[in-house]
């Protein structure tokens, strides 16, 4: 073969290998850091969020614009854990755990968060909070600051790596703002959607519970088995149980796919389907970190990843925490296909 | 008759030695007790309690009119300070040493003037990094009779009221 022809092949080898493996992170430009964020103290709004919000297992629709405005405020606010189990909890939004979010990568998401402590609450005194989005890269020191109650913060970051995100409130003490309900999650899309189709996607967030009784139904956050890391409750979407109760409904035959996040506040998710294999796996929920033919996908605290699954005949499929304890716990649900 | 006016002047004698009890400067320390943000200072306060006591005195002070006395001994237990309380029902303290937030803490010298009123230190302002420790910085000039530089000082907690 001739030097000149060996050299064409190479390059083009070069060119078609590079394509193969270069993801669809390595195109989007980066953007870094972000305006300077800051607070204001203006009359509180009706509602407590604004803009494509949805609650678990529900998913936003994506704005299709190249900013985007949400609005999730902080409340303290009695919930429902189980049956006969409440407590008042800090959440953002309505409920434990917080909205899910939807954006898409090179977004610009111009947030503003309400402190409405001083309104709601009942148990707690109204307090200082805050929110970390872990999709973002901006200055935490700024964007991150805690408010006191009745203040607005606004700030905005520009989402660059696409994938399933927790936020959480990150005021100190950290752990206990978490364990009172104070965690959610952000899907970001890759530019162009994420690959492929499905037929139905629901969202799954695992989290525990450190209660402890205070009377009749009413309990209280209980710091001391967070660090002992000896929950009550493991659950999925905030409530043991719920989908045994009341089972997400596919069809035999469809793809199915769960954007699953693990908020924690300490133990890891052997989250697992009985009756079907996650044909694809991207872990952190983004399309570049694929993995295929998986039975589980453990989660560490604030990880998160998309599972995709066929869903083969009609049937009763569980999904499970597959560390068992959290099963008894509460991590446990129902898909049913009809 | 003698004898006894010597007795009494023996008596006025001793009573006049026994010098007057010093009042010491007190640190009040304003809490709440299902605000969780003075554990970010569990160590530091913890540390200038065992440090200035023997010349300052430490009390904590619960504002909330709702607060059981348990709920109050179960906080100072669970951060590990040997610390005496005072409840303020009535709002007295709040109204005349001026806290802003819970955790904030008031320096009062012997006289009864307010040297320092504010945070413990910055921490909770830098992700847990202490760059200024404004009640140690107060205490010690105090303690050394040099004028407070920073005499008040923003922090994070919850709201002082009911
Ligand atoms: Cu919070």
């Amino acid at each position: 073969m001739k030097p000149a022809l060996t050299l064409a092949l190479v390059f083009v080898t070069v060119i078609v290998f590079s394509g193969c493996f270069s993801g669809a992170t390595d195109k989007v430009k980066m953007t870094y850091g972000a305006p300077k964020a800051y607070v204001t103290n203006e009359a509180i709004p009706a509602t407590t969020t604004d803009g494509p919000i949805a609650y678990a297992p529900n998913i936003p629709p994506l704005v299709d614009n190249d900013t985007v405005a949400i609005r999730v405020d902080i409340q303290h606010k009695k919930i429902t854990v189980a049956n006969g189990v409440c407590f008042w909890a800090w959440t953002f939004g309505d409920s434990i755990p917080g909205p899910v979010l939807r954006v898409r990568v090179g977004q610009t998401v111009k947030f503003s968060m309400v402190n409405r402590s001083n309104l709601t609450a009942e148990v707690s005194p109204p307090m200082p909070h805050s929110i970390d989005f872990h999709a973002a890269m901006v200055n935490p020191h700024d964007k991150y600051r805690s408010i006191n109650p009745g203040e607005t913060l606004h700030f905005q970051w520009t989402a660059n790596y696409a994938g399933v995100f927790m936020y959480h409130c990150g005021t100190p003490v950290i752990l206990q703002h978490m364990i009172s309900g104070m965690t959610g999650m952000i899907i970001v899309e890759p530019q162009d959607g994420f690959p492929g189709k499905v037929d139905k996607e629901f969202a799954i967030v695992q989290n525990e519970f450190y209660l402890k009784p205070k009377g009749d139904s009413l309990y209280e956050t209980d710091v001391a088995s967070a660090r002992n890391r000896q929950p009550l409750y493991v659950t999925f979407n905030g409530k043991s149980k719920q989908y045994v109760q009341q089972p997400l409904q596919v069809k035999a035959g469809d793809r199915v796919r769960l954007y699953v996040l693990n908020t924690g506040a300490n133990l890891t998710s052997s989250f697992h389907v009985v009756g079907t294999i996650f044909d694809k796996v991207w872990i952190d929920g983004n399309p570049d970190n694929e993995f295929r033919g998986m039975q589980t996908v453990l989660l560490g605290s604030s990880n998160g990843a998309i599972v995709e699954f066929v869903v083969p005949e009609k049937g009763t499929y569980v999904f499970v925490d597959h560390s068992f304890a959290s099963v008894e716990q509460g991590a446990v649900g129902l898909i049913e296909a009809k | 008759m003698k004898a006894l006016f010597i007795i009494a002047a023996i008596a006025g004698a001793c009573l006049s030695f026994q010098a007057p009890p010093l009042k010491k400067a007190t640190v009040y320390l304003f809490l709440q007790s299902q605000c969780p943000c003075i554990y970010n200072h569990k160590e530091t306060f913890g540390s200038l309690i065992k440090t200035y006591q023997s010349k300052v005195s430490f009390t904590a002070v619960f504002t909330g009119r709702k607060e059981t006395d348990k709920d109050m001994q179960q906080l100072i237990s669970d951060l590990g300070w040997r610390l005496p309380y005072k409840k303020d029902k009535d709002h007295t303290l709040l109204r005349q040493l001026k806290p802003r937030v819970s955790t904030d803490c008031v320096l009062v010298d012997a006289k009864g003037k307010v040297l320092y009123v504010g945070a413990i230190d910055d921490g909770p302002l830098n992700m847990g990094a202490v760059k200024n420790f404004y009640l140690k910085d107060a205490l010690e000039a105090y303690v050394n009779d040099r004028p407070v530089r920073v005499s008040s000082a923003k922090g994070i907690g919850c709201t002082l009221s009911d």
